[in-house]
């Protein structure tokens, strides 16, 4: 925890500390910092064991997932709750690969600085001389 | 781009043909693929001795990467072999042991050795197999593998980076025939359906489905199919698997995910007389079902370790490659103009 105060800038941690208070309990997110919540039925798809963004995988039955049987296929719970939203529509985006320079940053602090667009899709940063700061979110390597 | 899966146009296919899978599929024939799951112990001779039971009679056959997660030799050794033999493969990748640098270098690397049909799919998670405590690697799913290849058979890297060597130099298009998995049986069906349309757009070629013992569902999946009107960019090949017991039918069915295997089917093997024998006419029946779905352009044999019945379901079915008309596309390819 301490250290991630330190690496990044306190203003990020801030906004951070809000999304993870949010949505952590909410949809159990695992700050990808490219939220698609709103294009998936308000359900996470990274919750996947093998983090699908684009649909279930071929051993999704009886709305169980195929990895570990005692949980739900969360495609399955996505498409039923698109259904019960009406945004049955937003299903057939195709949801680019993660940008995995994003991972573990704030999704709302991207959005406002352009990094991702309107839908969570990852957004090229502008050549820098200096890296962007939200890049440096603690990704495993 | 306009990524909308249901709208869109896909644009017709411009460029030459690929290979001898998709010069029989664009001509119309009834496409008949195999599958060699390749051996354990280093020695290609086992692969050897499968591939010359299927070299005359499949139009391609699929070599798979570390299926169910286990660790085989590499497919692209196999491939690579298989090229040299004078045959057919398709190269499956999956994205559970490859990023994106690695899928990418797989693929310029498999076409360099003279491969021509690609097949992509996200892949077993890695806790069925023999090293579950690993950690999978997931970069991309299905979906984007797909669309990264058409990326990369128009010249460009994902990063947008072109393939030429210099600057001078022409960029480089490597032309490939690109398959994608679907799965009839999956719940929810129109999701699975979506996931289709989706894979097209990216840029899928080719579909090859789970293996089939429920005829009706498959029936069912590909009037959805047909009615979106994506089997005119697709060419759909159905899974078949000739089974020689009960037993792998009961392992299918409890412990293989995405599989359904109707009870019936289980309960005709117990009771046959004569298991192999009914292994193969059950597997005849289903081709001669599946071959009267519309939309279906060929069938997609899986057969584990018994590739030795594989011409002769194909005899019975009538689906020899000179009942099918395509003697003339194989001889070409060995002359070596497939194209």
């Amino acid at each position: 925890m301490f250290f991630n105060v330190k690496a990044k800038p306190w203003y990020i941690r801030l906004v951070d500390i809000g999304e993870q208070f949010a949505k952590v309990p909410l949809f159990d997110c695992s700050m990808c910092g490219q939220c698609v919540l709103r294009s998936t039925g308000l359900t996470c798809p990274m919750r996947c064991p093998k983090q699908m963004r684009n649909g279930p995988c071929g051993g999704s039955m009886n709305g169980k997932c195929e990895v570990f049987p005692e949980r739900p296929c969360i495609w399955n719970l996505i498409w039923e709750r698109s259904e019960m939203l009406g945004w049955e529509e937003k299903l057939e985006n195709i949801n680019p690969p993660v940008d995995w320079r994003l991972w573990g940053t704030p999704s709302w602090w991207n959005l406002l600085t352009g990094r991702i667009d309107g839908k969570g899709h990852a957004v090229e940063p502008k050549k820098q001389s200096e890296p962007s700061k939200t890049n440096q979110g603690g990704t495993t390597t | 781009m306009d990524n909308k899966a249901s709208d869109s146009q896909v644009s017709p296919v411009s460029r030459p043909c690929a290979s001898t899978l998709e010069r029989v599929l664009r001509d119309k024939k009834f496409a008949v693929t195999a599958e060699i799951v390749p051996p354990r112990v280093p020695n290609l001779s086992v692969v050897g001795k499968k591939f010359e039971l299927l070299r005359e009679v499949a139009d391609a056959i699929n070599i798979t990467d570390n299926a169910s997660a286990s660790v085989k030799i590499c497919s692209l050794a196999v491939c690579a072999y298989l090229v040299q033999q004078g045959g057919e493969p398709v190269f499956q990748v999956t994205a559970r042991d490859r990023n994106r640098l690695a899928l990418q270098s797989d693929l310029i690397g498999a076409y360099a050795l003279g491969v021509r049909n690609v097949f992509a799919v996200t892949g077993d998670y890695i806790n069925m197999g023999d090293h579950p405590a690993g950690k999978p690697v997931y970069d991309m799913d299905s979906v984007h593998i797909i669309q990264m290849f058409d990326k990369i058979r128009n010249g460009y890297m994902d990063s947008g980076v072109e393939l030429r060597s210099t600057s001078k130099t022409p960029l480089v298009q490597p032309n490939f025939f690109l398959g994608a998995a679907a799965n009839p049986f999956g719940d929810p069906m129109p999701f699975h359906v979506l996931k289709v349309a989706k894979k097209r757009l990216a840029g899928a070629d080719f579909i090859q489905t789970q293996c089939t013992f429920d005829v009706p569902r498959v029936r069912e999946f590909m009037a959805m199919v047909v009615d979106k009107g994506f089997h005119e960019r697709l060419h759909f090949l159905i899974g078949i698997m000739p089974v020689r017991s009960a037993r792998p039918l009961e392992f299918m069915a409890t412990e293989v995910p995405g599989m359904r295997v109707p009870a019936e089917a289980i309960a005709r093997m117990k009771g046959a007389q004569n298991a192999e024998e009914e292994g193969i006419q059950m597997a005849v029946e289903t081709i001669q079902q599946v071959r009267e779905i519309p939309g279906v352009s060929g069938i997609h044999l899986m057969t584990v370790s018994w590739e030795a019945v594989v011409p002769e379901v194909l005899k019975r079915a009538g689906l020899m490659p000179e009942q099918r008309g395509v003697v003339e596309i194989h001889a070409a390819a060995k002359s070596g103009n497939a194209s």
